[in-house]
């Protein structure tokens, strides 16, 4: 039977570092794949996971055993890979949205003249995704990525990021809308080709 | 019935409308609501195409390889943090340790030593001044990686209690050996390095001397010092060339140093 989480984490606590690499190849994979979504590019993803696994080993301490190590872990990440975010957004503000002008108009994609195959279409809109994501603030992003791709709520949410309800609601209507602006002309061109 | 905005939708779309039900009756009474809906749930839906980076089997040991290292427990006196130095040129750098406290001090403000004088010193003079030049590029290459991470550290955490006094302390190490490093420096006429190094300096000294429960005024104030000087990215700069004077082939050993 699969040894659980506690009992690393009891073991790590104690000083046996091959007990907490037994959690890092657990849990590393699924904290790239959350980071990668917040951030948006690989290598910032990489410092996010390998900040949350330096954070988490130094505070072990105070991790209360009643929690999951998973979730707790996940709370780390989003933290790390926010942070990192917000830095990025501080140093290289013109990477805020192209999309974010006054009244929202115009055409937000550079306007691919793309084949009528599939798989072109879906990486079109792939593109459009990732263009839309790269829109969103820090905050609009890790908020949107935690409803979406990992179900939580958003309370749950307010909770992971320190925020009141109020402001978690917004930020996820927020990045909805904005992502409304960047894919909705897309796929209304898309279902009016043959 | 009140009318649905576009945020009761999204809501609803995640299941965290507070009333479905009510929903669910709006949309099968309204056609123009349903397109509203309809437009919101392709528009979610093809966030889904996104598709995340795969990572090799071997990532989780990918991982720990990386992170391994920074586990171990930081040296926080100033004598064995020069221990946990990389020696990449051998033994060059006992001899720097040496130099830099005795040598570079001692053998230029007394270019002769009289007879008796201390082992170091004779050292000290063994070497070339192309050759104190090289180690003292490369330790201080070295000082200025410790001392980024450090800034890293406290510039992407919220340290506190034990965490921040291990900071603390490693921040008085990198002081005093940045003291010694720029007085070298000064003595061998880089005085670009010696500049550098004491710009360096006050954030150290600040970072050395933070409360034990700063306030988040203060650690915000300290972490916007790091990023306004932009003294992260001066150093990356700065350790990079030392590091290639460092390795400088010893066929060019008069070269003229730029830092």
């Amino acid at each position: 039977m699969e040894t659980d989480d506690a009992t690393f984490v009891q073991r790590a606590r104690a000083g046996d570092q091959d007990a907490f690499r037994e959690l890092v190849e657990r849990h590393g994979e699924r904290l790239f794949r959350l980071a990668w979504r917040i951030t948006g590019d690989e290598r910032s993803a990489e410092d996010a996971v390998q900040e949350a696994f330096l954070r988490a080993y130094r505070s072990l301490d105070r991790f209360d055993d009643r929690s999951q190590f998973g979730t707790w872990l996940h709370r780390i990440a989003v933290n790390a890979a926010l942070e990192i975010m917000r830095k990025q957004e501080k140093h290289r503000p013109h990477l805020e949205s192209p999309l974010d002008g006054p009244d929202g108009a115009g055409d937000p994609l550079p306007s691919p003249d793309p084949g009528p195959d599939r798989i072109a279409l879906s990486q079109e809109v792939e593109r459009a995704v990732r263009s839309g994501l790269a829109g969103l603030s820090a905050l609009e992003r890790t908020a949107f990525v935690l409803r979406h791709f990992e179900g939580r709520s958003i309370a749950e949410i307010c909770r992971e990021l320190g925020l009141g309800q109020s402001a978690g609601k917004q930020a996820v209507f927020r990045a909805v809308k904005k992502l409304r602006r960047v894919l909705e002309p897309l796929l209304v061109r898309q279902e009016a080709r043959p | 019935m009140k009318n649905l905005t576009d945020d009761d939708l999204i809501l609803f779309f995640y299941g965290e409308n507070e009333n479905p039900g009510e929903i669910r009756e709006q949309l099968a009474a309204s056609p123009e609501l349903q397109a509203r809906f309809e437009a919101l749930r392709r528009v979610l839906s093809a966030v889904d195409s996104l598709l995340v980076p795969e990572r090799p089997p071997s990532y989780g040991a990918q991982v720990w390889a990386r992170l391994q290292p920074r586990l171990a427990p930081e040296r926080r006196s100033w004598w064995p943090s020069f221990a946990g130095l990389n020696w990449a040129w051998g033994g060059l750098a006992a001899a720097a340790l040496l130099l830099l406290a005795a040598g570079f001090l001692a053998g230029r403000l007394w270019p002769r030593q009289p007879a008796g004088e201390g082992e170091e010193v004779q050292m000290a003079s063994a070497l070339s001044p192309a050759a104190r030049e090289r180690i003292l590029s490369g330790t201080v290459a070295t000082h200025l990686e410790r001392s980024e991470r450090l800034l890293v550290e406290v510039a992407n955490s919220e340290p506190a209690g034990a965490e921040l006094a291990a900071e603390r302390a490693w921040a008085q190490d990198l002081l005093l050996a940045n003291r010694i490093y720029r007085q070298s420096a000064r003595q061998t006429g880089r005085s670009r390095l010696a500049a550098f190094l004491d710009e360096l300096e006050p954030i150290l000294l600040e970072l050395a001397h933070t409360p034990a429960e700063p306030s988040a005024g203060e650690m915000d104030e300290l972490r916007r010092r790091i990023d306004d000087n932009s003294l992260l990215f001066k150093m990356r700069v700065v350790s990079g060339r030392l590091e290639r004077q460092a390795t400088r082939s010893h066929s060019d050993p008069n070269k003229k140093l730029t830092l």
